[in-house]
């Protein structure tokens, strides 16, 4: 304990990356998400957008026209790092590194984002790094200073099969195994069958479940808007990505409910069976 | 070590010679001549086309007598370099043509002893069950202790037995049986050197293709899951059958 104390760097700083092998699963919006609840927790956290030439993680923050250097940048050395982290307009303690438009994936080798991981660690609580999709240089480069992984899968069978692939991967970079985060999973498809639960995904991917986000409306408004969902009391996706921060911290929280939100008229639905 | 079977085949040739076959190519070693120079040539000829990615190679090393250590250089140049997924190694020239596939006993039988002996050999050295024991099977085995995933590959000349799943989009190609102790999703091959009495069992037994020597059997498209009980496929008759696994009684 008092060695911890002792310590610079807080114990629990960790440097994790959200990777999915597939695009568009959600884990940019994941990314913002978790990050923005846990600096909503009091936790000191970045965001680096790993996605090199698609940068999208600013714009889901919000904070796009305050960008004035780059992840390249830094690793350039054309900029000092403290000067290229952009700070949230709702937490201060809640940063984004943003990703070069201009440049591709072969701007930065995984030795440079092991470096500026390292460094990053030693200032904030979490690092949190937004893979872009596929299993090349991108994917190489996001995953090289990671300390653990977050899989984002949807219910679907080639979600899940990229997944799998890349919980493949990331054992042959000896990372501790990955936690899962379900994305747009919505109960009552899975309820008429007609979409892939839980213990089936759980069943072909075999690791700890991080979370399970509903599909929800409220997030391509917020995403749209530049204002993380889970920042919002309203939203049921926010209310899992809440959930998922405070896992992360190491809090016990029993996995929410998802057939509440399905109310009388999703009951009565499913009595009559109808299917639309 | 040394060959059974070399005389009784055509008289071996002292040119290398590689004839394709239909799963891949059948390379001929000369029988005399010094085996580094012929490997060269060998990777020299073969390497610039690329034509082994992925196919199946038998060498025959015409009545050499190889060590482990040159069956190892063999199978470093045929399956590393030039990318070949399976190797079979026959010390002699097979009395019928390369590679029957026919359904018939016979060339069947011929084919299986094909696959498995050159392999038997090193290691069954030594550790041979003495006569009148259980008729052991001495093929070399591979044991995975971990789930195969998406995108990996496990090849092996001989049994391959996996303490896991094998998931969706993972390929098992063992030349012997293949045993899953778990759920198998993906793809397996069992004697992919051509031997038809191989099998596929499974705790769960459902791939979405399986394939027993040159038979290819696909899960029919949105049928009914299969049950929970452990299964194993065959080849009889030149057709792919699953049925439940019972522990063979009477041998």
């Amino acid at each position: 304990m008092a060695e911890a104390a002792a310590s610079t760097q807080p114990e629990s700083s960790q440097v994790i990356v959200v990777t999915s092998g597939k695009g568009g699963v959600g884990k940019t919006t994941t990314s913002a998400n978790i990050g923005a609840a846990l600096a909503s927790l009091g936790k000191s956290v970045v965001l680096i957008d790993a996605d090199i030439g698609l940068r999208n993680l600013d714009v889901v923050m919000g904070l796009e026209n305050r960008i004035v250097y780059h992840l390249v940048d830094v690793v350039e050395g054309y900029c000092r790092l403290s000067q290229a982290l952009i700070k949230d307009k709702r937490f201060d303690n809640l940063c984004l590194l943003p990703a070069a438009q201009t440049k591709d994936k072969t701007a930065v080798t995984p030795e440079q984002m092991r470096q500026l991981c390292k460094d990053l660690k030693r200032e904030f609580d979490f690092v949190l790094v937004d893979s872009p999709a596929g299993i090349e240089q991108g994917f190489k480069n996001a995953v090289a200073g990671a300390d653990r992984a977050i899989i984002v899968a949807t219910p679907e069978v080639s979600s899940v099969r990229d997944a799998d692939r890349i919980i493949g991967l990331l054992e042959a970079e000896s990372m501790p195994a990955p936690k899962l985060v379900v994305n747009r999973i919505r109960p009552a498809m899975v309820r008429r069958g007609d979409m892939m639960d839980i213990s089936d995904i759980l069943d072909i991917l075999a690791i700890d479940l991080l979370g399970v986000v509903p599909d929800d409306e409220s997030i391509v408004v917020s995403t749209n808007r530049g204002e993380p969902a889970a920042l919002s009391s309203a939203s049921r996706a926010g209310q899992a990505y809440r959930n998922i921060a405070r896992r992360l911290t190491g809090e016990q929280v029993p996995f929410m409910n998802l057939e509440d939100g399905a109310g009388l008229f999703g009951r009565l639905r499913r009595l009559f069976g109808t299917a639309h | 070590m040394a060959s059974q079977e070399g005389s009784s085949g055509s008289p071996p040739t002292d040119s290398l010679r590689v004839i394709p076959t239909r799963s891949g190519v059948r390379v001929h070693l000369p029988a005399r001549g010094d085996l580094d120079g012929v490997l060269a040539q060998l990777e020299a000829r073969l390497a610039p086309e690329d034509a082994l990615r992925g196919r199946a190679v038998t060498v025959d090393v015409a009545g050499r007598s190889l060590d482990v250590a040159r069956l190892r250089e063999i199978e470093t140049l045929i399956l590393d370099r030039l990318g070949a997924s399976l190797l079979q190694v026959v010390e002699g020239r097979a009395p019928a043509g390369p590679r029957p596939r026919t359904d018939g006993a016979g060339p069947a039988r011929s084919v299986r002893r094909q696959g498995r002996r050159p392999v038997e050999e090193p290691a069954g050295r030594g550790a041979s069950p003495s006569n009148g024991a259980l008729p052991l099977d001495m093929t070399p085995t591979l044991l995975v202790r971990r789930t195969v995933r998406s995108g990996q590959r496990v090849r092996f000349n001989g049994h391959v037995v996996v303490l896991g799943d094998v998931n969706p989009g993972a390929e098992i190609v063992a030349s012997g049986d293949i045993i899953v102790m778990g759920t198998l999703r993906g793809v397996a091959h069992a004697g992919a050197t051509g031997a038809p009495d191989a099998q596929v069992a499974a705790l769960r037994l459902q791939p979405g293709q399986l394939r027993v020597g040159s038979v290819i059997g696909r899960a029919p498209d949105g049928g009914p899951q299969r049950p929970s009980v452990p299964e194993v496929a065959r080849v009889r008759d030149g057709v792919l059958v699953v049925e439940r696994f019972l522990a063979p009684g009477g041998e």
